[in-house]
């Protein structure tokens, strides 16, 4: 798989300091409204949706994904790209 | 082992975590729900309620005298082990994350609301799928009115529905809540239960059932501490099993809700604990449409709160300070559902019960229609 961190992203959605179920929710419609083959950068601080809700969802919708934890910011970017 | 393959701490941390996290993870996690709730019965809790977030912070309530109903007075300790084994979990795992302000004063009410609904009903979510599980036909209609709160819920969760951001905030802040549970343990070691006495220094203790009925107090704290800590790890919650899988045909957390109700059916089973069937049930009433009515306020005020009351409470044992108003909403609800009269009965809804349904089912929709966020 392509290394998708390193790439731009079409869009990014911040939805940091909102927990369960917010940043699924908003990421659902956010990649709803990208066409196939964008790339979606989503901050996180909540870990229940950075390691467990949002990428059981891209990979049931067989996105790809990628998660990046970032120890001393405390939160996780996810780059998830729209097949 | 040999040298190179011996892994790291951290590595142990990661190993451990995507147990809790995968499906055999949250099946596990139900599975120790629903074996300890009817161990706890058989070892003295009340029946079909080995296990009740709603009935025990109501409990906690009466134990601190916030309202008088003397047949619900105790300091649940299964309620403060869930508080101090989330905490425990979030700091094991780096997920102590202090945070606040995202409408803190909706949470309160909403954890009102959600407590006067339960208490109609006789019970939290987790205690319908015990009462199920133990033959309880009436919790049926409780857990209809649980997913029909959850999918009006969804509803305004589609609609922008939104409490707002939180902000980190200071580690005090986090720690808050579980020292408030500390303290309440330390009462119980000063001011133990005296037999036959309702009064132990400031501390009130039911002498008749179901407060006075109760497994002992280190078994007790020690189930709470394990169902805090895996509950912590697994994100179970019984609300948002039903909120993913209609919002996203998500199954995981409902895995962990059935896997509750079967390994409890089971063990009801087992310990000659499962008697099916609809009038004289313990701690129930066989009014229908209030036991639906019931749970329908107290799924609609979980989604707009974020979760069910054990995962409000782990929230607020991995620092999440609005979890915790939620947690105190629900104690002051309890307490207003005693003194004013909403609370259920085995005879039936309180004189105020209805009354109270129809307000929290009014105050939850205004709050679901008037705080949404207008797509972009």
């Amino acid at each position: 798989m392509a290394d998708l961190k390193s790439q731009t992203p079409t869009e990014v959605l911040d939805v940091l300091g909102r927990v369960c179920p917010y940043p699924l929710v908003m990421t659902k419609k956010a990649l709803e409204k990208l066409s196939s083959g964008s790339l979606l950068k989503v901050m996180t601080d909540a870990p229940a949706s950075a390691e467990d809700s949002i990428p059981r969802f891209a990979e049931k919708q067989g996105y790809g994904i990628e998660i990046v934890k970032l120890e001393d910011k405390g939160y996780w970017e996810l780059y998830i790209q729209k097949s | 082992m040999e040298e190179g393959l011996t892994p790291n701490k951290e590595e142990y941390m990661t190993t451990f975590k995507n147990i809790f996290a995968t499906r055999w993870g949250i099946i596990t996690v139900g599975a120790l729900v629903g074996i300890l709730a009817p161990l706890l019965q058989k070892l003295g809790n009340p029946g079909n309620m080995g296990v009740c977030v709603a009935c025990f912070q109501r409990d906690i309530a009466g134990a601190l005298g916030l309202h008088r109903a003397d047949v619900v007075e105790y300091m649940r300790p299964e309620i403060i082990g869930f508080v101090i084994g989330s905490l425990a979990a979030a700091y094991l795992f780096k997920e102590f994350r202090p945070r606040a302000g995202s409408a803190p004063m909706v949470r309160f009410v909403l954890g009102v609301f959600a407590m006067i609904g339960a208490l109609v009903f006789l019970g939290c979510p987790w205690r319908a799928w015990l009462r199920l599980a133990a033959g309880d036909g009436n919790a049926i209609l409780g857990l209809l009115g649980l997913v029909s709160g959850i999918w009006i819920g969804i509803r305004f969760l589609k609609a922008g529905y939104d409490l707002g951001r939180s902000q980190p905030t200071y580690a005090a802040v986090g720690w808050t809540l579980p020292l408030i549970m500390l303290g309440f343990l330390v009462l119980m070691f000063i001011y133990p239960q005296i037999p036959g006495e309702s009064k132990s220094g400031i501390l009130f203790y039911s002498v008749k059932s179901p407060g006075s009925m109760h497994a002992p107090l280190a078994i007790s704290l020690a189930a709470g501490l394990a169902i805090g800590l895996a509950a912590q790890r697994s994100r179970f919650c019984t609300m948002g099993a039903f909120r993913d899988l209609i919002l996203f045909q998500q199954t995981h957390l409902f895995l962990g809700v059935i896997s509750l109700a079967v390994f409890a059916f089971i063990a009801n089973l087992v310990l000659n604990q499962f008697n099916p069937g609809f009038a004289n049930q313990p701690v129930a009433h066989t009014m229908g449409l209030w036991n639906y009515l019931g749970m329908v306020l107290a799924g609609l005020s979980f989604v707009l709160a974020g979760g069910c009351p054990g995962r409000q409470i782990f929230l607020a044992g991995e620092g999440d300070g609005d979890a915790a108003v939620f947690v105190l909403g629900m104690i002051f609800g309890a307490a207003f559902s005693h003194n004013f009269g909403l609370a259920s009965s085995p005879a039936g809804v309180g004189p105020n019960g209805i009354a109270g349904v129809i307000v929290g089912l009014v105050v939850c929709l205004s709050i679901g229609f008037t705080m949404r966020k207008k797509a972009a």
